[in-house]
């Protein structure tokens, strides 16, 4: 056919999006084709099929009858039998697909080649490196990204990768394009260094040329038994990476390279993750992938910047609320019998409206309770934490269902952990609607609110970090994309003033941030309104900023959520006296 | 006995029990994809016979599968490699390589039979090129251009990003526009 086109006149561009446009065909040709019949048709075949290996016949050469017609109930449906695997293994794509995800995996799990990869020589821009993040891709399902990895390695000379894209092209049963590469990977010099990995058997084409699965009749299971010889596991092995690792692969990508379509970039996030995977000292690597490594270990810093603002910097606001709750606690579990307002006023000489406000919360957290008139006792929720149960979390909720009652808006509780907004907590209802995650939240950081409220409690390096792994994609006309611009808006807001998101998320969602901080992490606690009603949201930001003070306390007596190491020892060491525990927390 | 054989009255009792063998999601997926499928195949083997039992063989594969196959990481990208596949075979069972080309271009003389002659020559020109495509730009082209699909379906049916389905689109039209005798500036789309 080729020779045809051979002399063939010039064609413009033009011309030829025109002829591409026209070439459809087959428009009509099924149009009524019936397929209540092909289903009918199908569910026959398997139904006669699961009936032949109930009886152990194995009439080959006629189609049995349907179930229904020899008096056999047909068993149920979905329940796999190890002849169903042996059908699925007998598929080349598919044994060729297990086989990439068995070499993926050893080559992901050698701590061996972990090393070889971050090698100061190889890192970032070695064949080694690029393998290992095609496995790793791989294994996070990108299988596009994996492709265009191991096709990098494969040019800077891996036989490995060529033998890869082999199976990786054969696993999509595209057949002329593996054997491309499986040409290549015999023309190429084998790899050195790399670990023991499964061998490619020889006869991994066979199943291709040699006989059909399906087809009237179709062939027994028996037959199969000898073309799967090399694996009978049936379904997809459950190779998982690590949370960790497969965010961190995952994490950096260019969604649309007019050539390439989707492209994962190799960050230095990448080699912190492999380093920590492969329980690799990164400090120990050689001086440029060390280079690269501190460039990426943004996180612990970030950690370290974080704790360093509840120390150094001045509380957040809500700290001092929290503070003089505290106090009161104390004297109010001091007093087993009960206490009245006049002495806890006398012992924590708080102003007697601040003590009405700070009683006022405890009640309603049921931290304590009254006994009297002006009397209290130690509430409910406090003799609860002490023994270490998990009322604290339900005690939590209530608050927040509290707060979102009061701001009349749905409410977040937020954290920076490892590096990541992530949001805690959350109380919505039907008429305070949570925000549409339409675009991560992790991603969203500079258009949030809560990302923001966050952000203004890192160090200027935590957040460069931040950035440089979260690009500022403008998501509304009214996103804040630049860093500067960004900054500004975080340092030079008054102290104690929520931070906003004037539908810079989403258009017509309006949200506030204050920041709280109950553990090592920075934390803040959010609301939403679906409405870009100005007025609405700065009564609730103020609202939402004096009960700020009852969730940090509930978020301290909670403790045990992960990444606030600091409450839980305590709540443990204190577990006799309940009193005391809250006092040490902060 | 064969399926011929079945008898016609007990028909709707063998639709009722069968109803238990399909699970609804496998009904909903064959529902959708089956006449992509049919076309696909049809054009690969180049008759509507061919199409049908290879597309029957296809979905029962599916079915006998199904629970594994509703492991993988893309169901859609699976199936589509066991369509591939499957025809792949049929290929060789038949003893023939591909008949895309004649395929389209009869199935293009039937349409357009007011056209003029050379523009059909031209179309032939076409179909040949788009044959000698590497496999993914293979598909890519014939679910977008002959079987006219928009690019959020065909990459939902091959389990690829549009992202991919788009930069596939670019790279085979390079390469046809190469091969077809075309002038290509590369930069020429770099404005958009």
């Amino acid at each position: 056919m080729s020779d045809m086109t051979a002399d063939r006149g010039a064609v413009t561009g033009e011309e030829l999006a025109t002829a591409l446009e026209q070439a459809r065909v087959l428009m009509e040709e099924y149009a009524g084709y019936d397929e209540d019949a092909a289903r009918r048709r199908i569910a026959r075949r398997i139904a006669a099929d699961r009936a032949r290996s109930a009886t152990g016949a194995t009439g080959r050469g006629g189609f049995p009858a349907p179930a229904s017609l020899t008096g056999r109930a047909p068993r149920p449906a979905l329940v796999a039998t190890p002849a169903d695997d042996l059908v699925l293994d007998a598929a080349c794509h598919v044994r060729a697909a297990r086989l990439l995800d068995d070499l993926a995996w050893s080559l992901a799990e050698s701590r061996s080649f972990a090393e070889l990869a971050l090698a100061a020589g190889n890192w970032p821009h070695g064949a080694e490196p690029a393998l290992l993040f095609g496995c790793l891709l791989h294994l996070a399902d990108r299988m596009e990204g994996a492709q265009f990895w191991f096709q990098y390695a494969a040019g800077a000379g891996s036989r490995t990768a060529a033998r890869l894209l082999h199976l990786h092209h054969l696993a999509r049963a595209e057949v002329r394009t593996a054997r491309h590469w499986k040409a290549l990977a015999e023309a190429l010099p084998p790899d050195e260094g790399l670990p023991h990995l499964p061998e490619i058997p020889e006869n991994l084409e066979e199943a291709l040329g040699a006989s059909v699965i399906w087809t009237s009749p179709p062939i027994t299971t028996q037959d199969l038994t000898a073309l799967t010889a090399v694996r009978g596991q049936g379904g997809r092995p459950p190779y998982r990476l690590p949370a960790r690792l497969r965010r961190a692969v995952t994490a950096r990508s260019w969604t649309e390279d007019p050539d390439l379509g989707e492209v994962f970039l190799l960050g230095p996030q990448v080699a912190v993750a492999v380093a920590q995977h492969a329980r690799l000292n990164l400090m120990h690597l050689t001086d440029e992938a060390d280079a690269w490594a501190v460039e990426a270990l943004g996180q612990p810093q970030v950690t370290r910047a974080a704790r360093g603002t509840c120390e150094g910097r001045p509380a957040p606001v809500a700290m001092e609320a929290v503070h003089r709750a505290l106090r009161v606690l104390e004297v109010v579990n001091r007093y087993s019998c009960g206490v009245n307002l006049a002495q806890i006023a006398r012992e924590t000489r708080l102003p007697q409206l601040a003590l009405s406000r700070v009683m006022e919360q405890l009640v309603r957290a049921n931290l304590a309770a009254p006994t009297g008139p002006g009397a209290y006792i130690a509430g409910r929720a406090l003799l609860l934490t002490g023994t270490g149960s998990g009322d604290g979390r339900g005690h939590l909720h209530e608050s927040l269902a509290w707060v979102r009652d009061a701001v009349g808006a749905a409410v977040y509780v937020a954290r920076y952990t490892d590096g990541e907004v992530c949001i805690t907590q959350f109380a919505d209802g039907p008429a305070t609607p949570l925000v549409d995650e339409w675009v991560d939240f992790r991603a969203a950081a500079h258009a949030s609110a809560v990302g923001k409220a966050l952000l203004a409690q890192l160090d200027p390096g935590g957040r460069k970090d931040h950035l440089s792994r979260h690009r500022a994609a403008r998501f509304t006309a009214h996103t804040v994309t630049r860093e500067e611009d960004l900054f500004r808006q975080l340092d030079t807001r008054r102290p104690g003033a929520p931070l906003l998101d004037l539908q810079e998320y989403a258009l017509g969602t309006v949200c506030a941030a204050v920041p709280i901080t109950s553990g090592p992490n920075a934390e803040c606690l959010a609301l939403s309104i679906p409405a870009p009603d100005p007025h609405r949201l700065a009564q609730a930001a103020r609202i939402l900023q004096s009960e700020a003070a009852a969730v940090l306390l509930a978020l301290i007596v909670a403790g045990s959520a992960p990444g606030t190491p600091r409450t839980a020892p305590q709540r443990q060491e204190g577990a006799g006296e309940p009193g005391s525990i809250l006092i040490t927390a902060t | 006995m064969s399926e011929g054989e079945l008898d016609p009255s007990g028909d709707r009792a063998v639709s009722s029990e069968l109803a238990g063998v399909l699970p609804v999601e496998f009904s909903a997926f064959h529902s959708q994809h089956h006449r992509a499928y049919l076309r696909y195949a049809h054009l690969q083997l180049g008759s509507r016979q061919d199409a049908e039992d290879v597309v029957d063989d296809v979905f029962t594969f599916l079915l006998k599968v199904w629970r594994q196959a509703l492991k993988e990481a893309s169901l859609h990208g699976f199936a589509w490699a066991v369509l591939r596949e499957h025809v792949a075979r049929r290929l060789v069972v038949l003893g023939r390589p591909g008949a895309m080309v004649e395929t389209a271009w009869f199935a293009a003389l039937r349409r357009a039979s007011r056209q003029r002659m050379e523009l059909l020559e031209c179309k032939l020109g076409l179909y040949a090129a788009i044959a000698c495509l590497p496999e993914r730009h293979y598909d890519v082209v014939l679910l977008n251009f002959l079987l006219g699909y928009d690019n959020g379906t065909v990459g939902r049916m091959m389990g690829i990003s549009p992202a991919t389905v788009r930069s596939h689109i670019r790279g085979a039209s390079r390469i046809l526009a190469q091969k077809l005798g075309t002038d290509w500036a590369p930069g020429e789309e770099k404005g958009q």
